[in-house]
Protein backbone atom coordinates (compact mmCIF):
# COMPACT_ATOMS: atom_id res chain seq x y z
CA UNK A 1 0.00 0.00 0.00
CA UNK A 2 1.14 3.27 -0.77
CA UNK A 3 1.50 5.52 2.71
CA UNK A 4 1.53 8.29 0.96
CA UNK A 5 -2.01 8.24 -1.31
CA UNK A 6 -4.87 7.67 1.69
CA UNK A 7 -7.04 7.41 -1.38
CA UNK A 8 -5.76 4.98 -2.97
CA UNK A 9 -4.98 3.45 0.34
CA UNK A 10 -8.80 3.88 1.01
CA UNK A 11 -10.15 2.01 -2.14
CA UNK A 12 -7.76 -1.20 -1.53
CA UNK A 13 -9.19 -1.15 1.59
CA UNK A 14 -12.67 -1.01 0.70
CA UNK A 15 -12.15 -3.36 -2.54
CA UNK A 16 -11.38 -5.61 0.21
CA UNK A 17 -14.07 -5.38 2.76
CA UNK A 18 -16.44 -5.79 -0.68
CA UNK A 19 -14.67 -8.76 -1.75
CA UNK A 20 -14.57 -10.26 2.50
CA UNK A 21 -18.82 -9.13 2.50
CA UNK A 22 -19.18 -11.00 -0.36
CA UNK A 23 -17.59 -14.19 0.77
CA UNK A 24 -19.40 -13.66 4.22
CA UNK A 25 -22.70 -13.47 2.29
CA UNK A 26 -22.22 -16.46 -0.33
CA UNK A 27 -21.48 -18.78 2.97
CA UNK A 28 -24.67 -17.64 4.92
CA UNK A 29 -26.49 -18.19 1.99
CA UNK A 30 -24.42 -21.88 1.07
CA UNK A 31 -23.75 -23.34 4.63
CA UNK A 32 -27.03 -21.46 6.65
CA UNK A 33 -29.57 -20.80 4.02
CA UNK A 34 -30.31 -17.79 6.02
CA UNK A 35 -31.51 -15.75 2.80
CA UNK A 36 -32.53 -12.53 5.09
CA UNK A 37 -28.62 -12.47 6.60
CA UNK A 38 -27.15 -13.06 3.02
CA UNK A 39 -29.07 -10.56 1.74
CA UNK A 40 -28.11 -7.86 4.27
CA UNK A 41 -24.22 -8.77 3.96
CA UNK A 42 -24.37 -8.66 -0.07
CA UNK A 43 -26.08 -5.35 0.13
CA UNK A 44 -23.02 -4.37 2.35
CA UNK A 45 -20.89 -5.91 -0.19
CA UNK A 46 -22.60 -3.86 -3.17
CA UNK A 47 -22.34 -0.36 -1.22
CA UNK A 48 -18.78 -1.13 -0.41
CA UNK A 49 -18.16 -1.81 -3.90
CA UNK A 50 -19.07 2.17 -4.74
CA UNK A 51 -17.17 2.96 -1.96
CA UNK A 52 -13.79 1.59 -3.53
CA UNK A 53 -14.47 3.07 -6.88
CA UNK A 54 -15.25 6.29 -5.43
CA UNK A 55 -12.40 6.26 -3.34
CA UNK A 56 -10.68 5.97 -6.63
CA UNK A 57 -11.51 8.68 -7.39
CA UNK A 58 -11.05 11.02 -5.12
CA UNK A 59 -14.68 11.01 -3.66
CA UNK A 60 -16.52 9.83 -0.57
CA UNK A 61 -20.32 9.04 -1.29
CA UNK A 62 -20.90 9.28 2.54
CA UNK A 63 -24.61 8.74 2.97
CA UNK A 64 -27.22 6.44 0.62
CA UNK A 65 -28.50 9.50 -1.10
CA UNK A 66 -24.87 10.32 -2.56
CA UNK A 67 -23.94 6.76 -3.14
CA UNK A 68 -27.06 6.73 -5.75
CA UNK A 69 -26.30 9.89 -7.40
CA UNK A 70 -22.27 9.06 -7.89
CA UNK A 71 -23.65 5.26 -9.13
CA UNK A 72 -26.27 7.18 -11.75
CA UNK A 73 -22.55 9.30 -12.64
CA UNK A 74 -20.95 6.40 -13.02
CA UNK A 75 -23.91 4.52 -15.39
CA UNK A 76 -23.62 7.24 -17.78
CA UNK A 77 -19.68 7.04 -18.14
CA UNK A 78 -19.64 3.22 -18.64
CA UNK A 79 -22.47 2.52 -21.15
CA UNK A 80 -21.21 -0.45 -21.58
CA UNK A 81 -22.47 -1.90 -18.34
CA UNK A 82 -26.19 -0.87 -19.47
CA UNK A 83 -27.97 -2.89 -16.37
CA UNK A 84 -25.50 -1.20 -13.67
CA UNK A 85 -28.48 0.53 -11.61
CA UNK A 86 -31.02 -2.30 -12.46
CA UNK A 87 -27.85 -4.50 -10.62
CA UNK A 88 -27.72 -2.05 -7.99
CA UNK A 89 -31.39 -1.62 -7.58
CA UNK A 90 -31.83 -5.74 -6.38
CA UNK A 91 -29.27 -5.24 -4.09
CA UNK A 92 -31.21 -2.35 -3.06
CA UNK A 93 -34.69 -4.95 -2.76
CA UNK A 94 -32.36 -7.60 -0.74
CA UNK A 95 -31.51 -5.08 1.90
CA UNK A 96 -35.58 -4.11 2.72
CA UNK A 97 -35.68 -7.70 2.00
CA UNK A 98 -33.57 -8.38 4.97
CA UNK A 99 -35.90 -6.57 7.19
CA UNK A 100 -39.43 -7.03 5.35
CA UNK A 101 -39.30 -10.60 3.76
CA UNK A 102 -41.57 -9.06 1.15
CA UNK A 103 -39.71 -11.17 -1.58
CA UNK A 104 -40.94 -14.60 -2.84
CA UNK A 105 -38.42 -17.54 -3.86
CA UNK A 106 -38.25 -16.77 -7.35
CA UNK A 107 -37.64 -13.11 -6.96
CA UNK A 108 -35.02 -13.49 -4.21
CA UNK A 109 -33.01 -16.03 -6.57
CA UNK A 110 -33.33 -13.09 -9.52
CA UNK A 111 -32.57 -10.15 -7.24
CA UNK A 112 -29.19 -12.60 -5.85
CA UNK A 113 -28.00 -12.92 -9.06
CA UNK A 114 -28.67 -9.08 -10.34
CA UNK A 115 -26.95 -7.79 -6.97
CA UNK A 116 -23.96 -10.44 -7.54
CA UNK A 117 -23.50 -9.29 -10.91
CA UNK A 118 -23.60 -5.80 -9.64
CA UNK A 119 -20.40 -6.47 -7.53
CA UNK A 120 -18.77 -7.84 -10.80
CA UNK A 121 -19.29 -4.84 -12.76
CA UNK A 122 -18.18 -2.63 -9.85
CA UNK A 123 -14.96 -4.42 -9.36
CA UNK A 124 -14.66 -4.98 -12.94
CA UNK A 125 -14.84 -0.59 -13.17
CA UNK A 126 -12.42 -0.50 -10.13
CA UNK A 127 -9.56 -3.15 -11.88
CA UNK A 128 -9.88 -1.25 -14.73
CA UNK A 129 -9.42 1.85 -12.97
CA UNK A 130 -5.99 1.04 -11.23
CA UNK B 1 -48.03 -15.05 -4.65
CA UNK B 2 -51.33 -15.48 -6.23
CA UNK B 3 -51.95 -14.38 -9.77
CA UNK B 4 -53.76 -11.00 -9.50
CA UNK B 5 -57.05 -10.49 -11.09
CA UNK B 6 -56.99 -9.03 -14.80
CA UNK B 7 -56.62 -5.32 -14.62
CA UNK B 8 -59.76 -3.99 -16.71
CA UNK B 9 -60.01 -0.82 -15.36
CA UNK B 10 -56.66 0.70 -16.58
CA UNK B 11 -54.17 0.55 -18.38
CA UNK B 12 -50.20 0.18 -17.51
CA UNK B 13 -49.76 3.64 -18.91
CA UNK B 14 -53.06 5.36 -17.44
CA UNK B 15 -51.62 3.57 -13.61
CA UNK B 16 -48.31 5.36 -15.11
CA UNK B 17 -49.90 8.78 -15.82
CA UNK B 18 -51.76 8.58 -12.27
CA UNK B 19 -48.19 7.47 -10.34
CA UNK B 20 -46.65 10.67 -12.44
CA UNK B 21 -49.40 12.56 -10.63
CA UNK B 22 -49.43 11.93 -7.32
CA UNK B 23 -45.29 11.38 -7.44
CA UNK B 24 -45.41 15.07 -8.98
CA UNK B 25 -47.86 15.74 -5.76
CA UNK B 26 -45.09 14.87 -3.43
CA UNK B 27 -47.41 11.61 -3.01
CA UNK B 28 -44.09 9.15 -3.26
CA UNK B 29 -45.46 6.11 -1.40
CA UNK B 30 -49.21 6.32 -2.97
CA UNK B 31 -47.45 6.82 -6.72
CA UNK B 32 -45.06 3.30 -5.27
CA UNK B 33 -48.28 1.61 -5.12
CA UNK B 34 -49.99 2.72 -8.27
CA UNK B 35 -46.52 2.05 -9.87
CA UNK B 36 -46.41 -1.16 -9.02
CA UNK B 37 -49.85 -1.56 -10.55
CA UNK B 38 -48.59 -0.47 -13.78
CA UNK B 39 -45.73 -3.06 -13.59
CA UNK B 40 -48.08 -5.87 -12.99
CA UNK B 41 -50.74 -4.78 -15.67
CA UNK B 42 -47.53 -4.43 -18.18
CA UNK B 43 -46.41 -8.28 -17.10
CA UNK B 44 -50.21 -9.73 -17.44
CA UNK B 45 -50.55 -7.85 -20.98
CA UNK B 46 -47.28 -9.11 -22.15
CA UNK B 47 -48.00 -12.58 -20.97
CA UNK B 48 -51.61 -12.86 -22.38
CA UNK B 49 -49.86 -11.26 -25.58
CA UNK B 50 -48.10 -14.07 -26.14
CA UNK B 51 -50.28 -16.51 -24.94
CA UNK B 52 -48.11 -17.43 -21.80
CA UNK B 53 -50.18 -19.45 -18.97
CA UNK B 54 -48.56 -18.96 -15.38
CA UNK B 55 -50.40 -19.57 -11.78
CA UNK B 56 -48.93 -16.35 -10.68
CA UNK B 57 -47.03 -12.93 -11.77
CA UNK B 58 -43.54 -14.93 -10.81
CA UNK B 59 -43.97 -17.58 -13.21
CA UNK B 60 -45.37 -15.05 -16.07
CA UNK B 61 -42.27 -12.60 -15.57
CA UNK B 62 -40.32 -15.57 -15.46
CA UNK B 63 -41.74 -17.38 -18.96
CA UNK B 64 -41.16 -13.68 -20.38
CA UNK B 65 -37.63 -13.61 -19.37
CA UNK B 66 -37.02 -17.13 -21.30
CA UNK B 67 -38.26 -15.94 -24.03
CA UNK B 68 -36.23 -12.69 -24.17
CA UNK B 69 -32.83 -12.34 -25.58
CA UNK B 70 -30.34 -14.52 -24.12
CA UNK B 71 -29.56 -13.46 -20.67
CA UNK B 72 -32.23 -10.94 -20.06
CA UNK B 73 -33.89 -11.03 -16.46
CA UNK B 74 -35.74 -7.68 -17.26
CA UNK B 75 -39.45 -8.91 -16.30
CA UNK B 76 -38.17 -10.31 -13.28
CA UNK B 77 -36.39 -7.96 -12.00
CA UNK B 78 -39.00 -5.44 -12.85
CA UNK B 79 -41.29 -7.64 -10.58
CA UNK B 80 -38.54 -7.62 -7.87
CA UNK B 81 -38.79 -3.42 -8.17
CA UNK B 82 -42.19 -3.56 -8.27
CA UNK B 83 -42.86 -5.73 -4.93
CA UNK B 84 -40.39 -3.30 -3.23
CA UNK B 85 -42.04 -0.56 -3.88
CA UNK B 86 -45.09 -2.25 -3.28
CA UNK B 87 -43.51 -2.96 0.08
CA UNK B 88 -42.89 1.12 0.26
CA UNK B 89 -46.38 2.21 -0.07
CA UNK B 90 -47.47 0.08 2.80
CA UNK B 91 -44.32 1.01 5.22
CA UNK B 92 -41.79 3.57 3.97
CA UNK B 93 -38.83 1.17 3.14
CA UNK B 94 -36.90 3.53 1.14
CA UNK B 95 -34.78 6.06 0.85
CA UNK B 96 -36.25 9.41 -1.06
CA UNK B 97 -33.20 8.68 -3.30
CA UNK B 98 -33.55 4.74 -3.83
CA UNK B 99 -37.66 5.48 -4.33
CA UNK B 100 -36.39 7.96 -7.10
CA UNK B 101 -34.12 5.25 -8.51
CA UNK B 102 -37.00 2.56 -8.40
CA UNK B 103 -39.48 5.00 -9.69
CA UNK B 104 -36.89 5.88 -12.48
CA UNK B 105 -36.03 2.38 -13.37
CA UNK B 106 -39.94 0.83 -13.08
CA UNK B 107 -41.23 3.78 -15.48
CA UNK B 108 -38.97 2.79 -18.10
CA UNK B 109 -39.98 -0.50 -18.13
CA UNK B 110 -43.55 -0.07 -18.48
CA UNK B 111 -43.22 3.40 -20.75
CA UNK B 112 -40.55 0.14 -23.25
CA UNK B 113 -42.83 -2.01 -22.68
CA UNK B 114 -45.56 -1.25 -24.53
Amino acid sequence: MNADNPGRVNSIQREEKAREYRRIALLISSQEGDKDASGAVIYEAAKQCINAVASQRGTNPGPTAAKVRFLQDLAVAFTDLPKLLEHWQAASALHVNSDRLHLSESQYEVAWTDAQVFIDEMLLIYTVNQ
Amino acid sequence: MSTPEPVKDMTPMEFLNKADQEMAAGNGRKAAGLMWRAIEATILGLAQNKRIEGNNLDQLALALDARSPEGSRSHMSSVVTGVTLLEHSKVEVLEDCELELAYQLSREFVANSR
